[in-house]
């Protein structure tokens, strides 16, 4: 039996997804209310704002899609919805001063997704002229080795800045992602009969690990090892849905592990994060104080949460981007940060089901591998803000604070609802 | 392998992917529910916790005011920014102090979950955290008199001394002014705590309630009482053996001034005189002294909500230097104050009140002393009233004024006790200024307390 039912009826995938877009607009709109109540002590336009813009871009997406797409998957774009609207509200609580860019961002954000789901993108380019996209996403990593800043004036020098635009910033790591879930896709559609079939796949693989060997080099040399962790895991899952064999997610982790080992050595954010992971205590005030109150703001939130505005999740340093979740739980509680995982475990659902019912290999490695970047991303950070995981400093996709985070989100959402809709009413 | 194989074999993999994803966001779900639940309360319990602090600078501590309603203490500013003050400076030993760097003593101590709202009520409280209603205490109100304690303070020197004044009514001892110098602004206490904790004459001990003195010859009139109540000696009677100085490491005590002989227990009484009270204890044993300092409270620290508690006294070893309170006990000002109300009473031990309401009514009167009646009294009340008479008056005031040698150093301290009106007394009184013989000082200051209060 499959995991994965059709689900056939136009009219009601509309419905489904008017009724959960409103759902999410009722959240959203109920906690911008409360916190303008809560901080301001009245109803101020300034907490309004951000909520207005996300209601518009969520109808018109929700408009659009209705009429170029009515057989896209109608879970998708409210899930997407539901925590760009969560993450505005966070960053208004957070991090008010950022909440004018993020808007822009999430409107780019909408459009782009919009763009690629109405406009048929060529997917076929994609595809074929992989080793040039990806190449072109390790020169623009390569760019920061140079020309990298980081716009906080303190750690891994991750961004380029814009030309022209002014104070925006770009980290390219977050489209090497996309095109490497692109290149492995492509790469594997290519050459999953002669992986499976042969009994020496090496050779086969050989073009493949030089690539994604360069990326995980880039990256590390970059210290940006959450995103190296990121790459390991939907390669090694890729990997797997090509060949069938889970010799390769053994081996993989066991590589994983040796290269955890030496970079704990190597690097002193390794060792630290390591360190505060497997006994934060000790060091509560100085190495630990991250995670140790990022425990704090869970326990704090219990079952029912704060409430929003009236929690201090400010305490964790960074809080608007890389412990958005911790802020959440604090804020929203069990009930809350439950809410988030259920919201990701089913984008995850509906992005796997996406793949099961592609009707072509790459669309279906494409699906699968955007689906397990986010989730992998997803459980990277929030196995961190729970001490479940060391840290890896990655972003809760579509709720972080980060405009090249949410724009290619954005891009990859856009891909899955594309491909929902080109392989479900095929199918049908 | 046909196409349908591969589609089905692709999507078992899909499968297995899929459900190794979900079932690690179902982890991620355990281990929320572990930190928000199960381990919630003994994390947000520990001392490095940011948000312990928060709340409790965000609490509106109740206010603190006298027995005619004037304040004491109060929070003032807002929500986020919260500050105690005191009206009434140097009032620390009194009110004693709130800080959050330093933590509360005195009423604020002993009433600090009044003063901070605490409440038992499951429902109230779950209600308050919902809707984060600040958390608002109770008032306490004192019996303490604001007038006189400012009186008090005025009159007491900067010099080591302390100071209690009782209103006694029924059976209780309501504290109408409690000093101790030096003292403290709890105002300024944040800024001078580390001053105050080096500062050898230790300002911010309550002399009052936990300054250890030997008491001299302060014990004579309780001694006399009991052993006049236990009909061994009539105070008109002739003493046997005479008034002559004794001698005590190299100081010599003697009779404030020579009675006329043949000397009676009531000349010795009056004139302090040392050696008959040296006999007297000599025939009462330890024992005996040991039963009449605790029928008079002078060897367990009173009940109050301030800090009554003091180390330990070591056995009664010499019935001689006992007889003249320069063995082993120890005493505060606030116990001899007690037991001198014993005697200006019925010689029942009047229990020590420093509150009389708690809430934001002032009506919440606290219960008075109901099981007073089951206390053993002291000595009887024709024997108070006996003793009474032969105290030394002065003007409308009954007294007892002593040097005693306290410390291994010899220093003599000036203790004054007094009770007022002599006839009917509501009032007592007891002072102690540290390393003065200057008696009259100590008793120009009672007698002018004493009249402010019986105005």
């Amino acid at each position: 039996m499959s995991l994965f039912q059709l689900e056939d009826i136009d009219e009601i995938y509309g419905r489904y997804e008017a009724i959960l877009l409103l759902i999410a607009a009722g959240f959203v709109v109920t906690n911008a209310l409360a916190l303008s109540l809560v901080v301001e002590g009245f109803v101020h336009w300034r907490h309004l704002f951000a909520p207005a813009v996300w209601l518009l871009a969520m109808g018109a997406a929700h408009f659009l899609l209705r009429h170029f797409k009515p057989g896209h998957d109608p879970f998708l774009l409210p899930i997407i919805g539901l925590l760009n609207g969560w993450g505005l509200l966070l960053i208004d609580r957070l991090a008010a001063n950022f909440l004018g860019r993020q808007v822009v961002w999430m409107v780019l954000s909408t459009a782009v997704m919009l763009a690629i789901i109405i406009v048929p993108p060529d997917l076929r380019r994609l595809r074929d002229y992989r080793y040039t996209w990806l190449t072109l996403g390790l020169l623009l990593l390569a760019a920061t080795l140079l020309f990298g800043v980081n716009p906080s004036g303190f750690g891994a020098e991750l961004w380029l800045p814009l030309p022209v635009i002014g104070r925006v910033f770009f980290q390219p790591s977050e489209l090497l992602k996309l095109l490497l879930v692109v290149f492995l896709a492509s790469y594997f559609d290519e050459r999953e009969p002669l992986l499976r079939q042969s009994k020496r796949p090496f050779p086969y693989l050989a073009p493949l690990l030089l690539m994604w060997g360069f990326c995980m080099m880039l990256l590390v040399w970059q210290r940006d090892l959450g995103a190296a962790t990121l790459f390991f895991i939907v390669f090694l899952a890729l990997l797997y849905l090509a060949t069938g064999d889970r010799r390769y997610i053994g081996g993989g982790l066991g590589l994983l592990l040796v290269a955890s080992v030496f970079a704990y050595y190597l690097f002193d954010v390794v060792a630290l994060r390591v360190d505060a992971w497997l006994n934060p205590w000790p060091d509560a005030e100085n190495r630990a104080f991250q995670i140790v109150q990022s425990l704090y703001a869970l326990a704090a939130g219990g079952v029912g949460g704060q409430g929003i505005g009236q929690g201090f999740p400010d305490y964790i340093p960074v809080v608007h981007s890389d412990f958005a979740f911790a802020a959440i739980a604090e804020e929203w509680g069990l009930v809350g940060s439950l809410g988030v995982v259920a919201c990701f475990a089913l984008l995850a659902y509906r992005g796997m089901r996406v793949a099961a019912l592609a009707r072509r290999p790459f669309h279906q490695y494409l699906a699968a591998g955007i689906t397990i970047l986010f989730t992998a991303q997803t459980l990277l950070i929030m196995g961190g803000v729970t001490r479940l995981l060391p840290l890896t400093g990655v972003t809760l996709p579509f709720v972080s604070y980060g405009g090249s985070s949410l724009l290619i989100s954005g891009v990859m959402g856009g891909l899955l609802i594309y491909l929902s809709a080109e392989d479900d009413r095929g199918i049908r | 392998m046909t196409e349908l194989e591969q589609k089905e074999s692709a999507l078992v993999k899909i499968h297995r992917v899929t459900a190794v994803l979900l079932l690690s966001f179902v982890l991620v779900g355990a281990t929320l529910v572990y930190w928000s639940v199960v381990q919630a309360e003994a994390i947000l319990s520990r001392e490095d916790n940011p948000r312990l602090a928060e709340a409790e600078l965000r609490i509106q501590r109740g206010q603190i005011l006298d027995r005619n309603g004037i304040l004491l203490a109060e929070t003032v500013g807002e929500p986020d920014s919260l500050d105690r003050v005191y009206p009434l400076a140097n009032s620390g030993p009194a009110v004693g102090y709130y800080s959050f760097r330093h933590g509360t003593a005195g009423i604020e101590e002993g009433f600090n979950d009044v003063l901070r709202g605490e409440t038992d009520n499951l429902a109230e409280e779950v209600h308050r955290q919902l809707l984060h209603l600040p958390q608002i205490g109770q008032a306490v109100y004192l019996t303490l008199d604001a007038t006189l304690q400012q009186k008090a303070e005025s009159l007491l020197p900067a010099s080591p001394s302390a100071l209690i004044l009782l209103a006694i009514e029924d059976n209780n001892a309501q504290i109408l002014a409690l000093v101790s110098h030096p003292g403290y602004d709890p105002n300024l206490l944040d800024d001078a705590f580390e001053t105050l904790t080096a500062d050898e004459q230790a300002p911010l001990l309550n002399r009052v309630s936990q300054g250890q003195y030997q008491p001299g010859r302060v014990l004579q009139p309780f001694i006399l009482a009991a052993v006049v109540d236990q009909g061994a000696i009539a105070m008109r009677e002739p003493i046997e053996g005479d008034v002559e100085a004794v001698s005590l490491n190299g100081q010599v005590i003697e009779c404030l001034s020579p009675p006329a002989l043949p000397a009676t227990w009531s000349a010795v009484l009056q004139h302090n005189c040392p050696a008959p009270m040296m006999t007297l204890g000599d025939q009462l044993g330890t024992s005996g002294l040991d039963q009449i300092f605790a029928d008079f409270g002078l060897t367990q620290p009173p009940e109050l909500p301030l800090n009554t508690e003091t180390p330990p006294l070591a056995p009664l070893a010499d019935p001689l230097l006992a007889g003249i309170g320069q063995d082993n006990l120890l005493v505060t000002p606030l116990q001899v104050a007690l037991a001198w109300a014993a005697l200006a009473t019925d010689g029942r031990l009047p229990t020590a009140q420093l509150v009389m309401a708690v809430g934001n009514e002032r009506s919440s009167q606290l219960s008075s002393n109901a099981e007073a009646e089951a206390v053993t009294p002291a000595i009887s009340p024709p024997t108070a009233q006996l003793m009474r008479l032969h105290l030394a008056q002065t003007d409308n005031f009954l007294e007892h004024t002593v040097p005693a040698l306290s410390g291994p150093e010899g220093q003599t301290d000036a203790w004054y006790l007094g009770m007022a009106p002599a006839n009917a007394p509501r009032y007592a009184l007891v002072i102690v200024m540290e390393a003065t013989k200057d008696l009259s000082a100590v008793e120009g200051m009672g007698r002018a307390l004493l009249a402010a209060a019986d105005q």
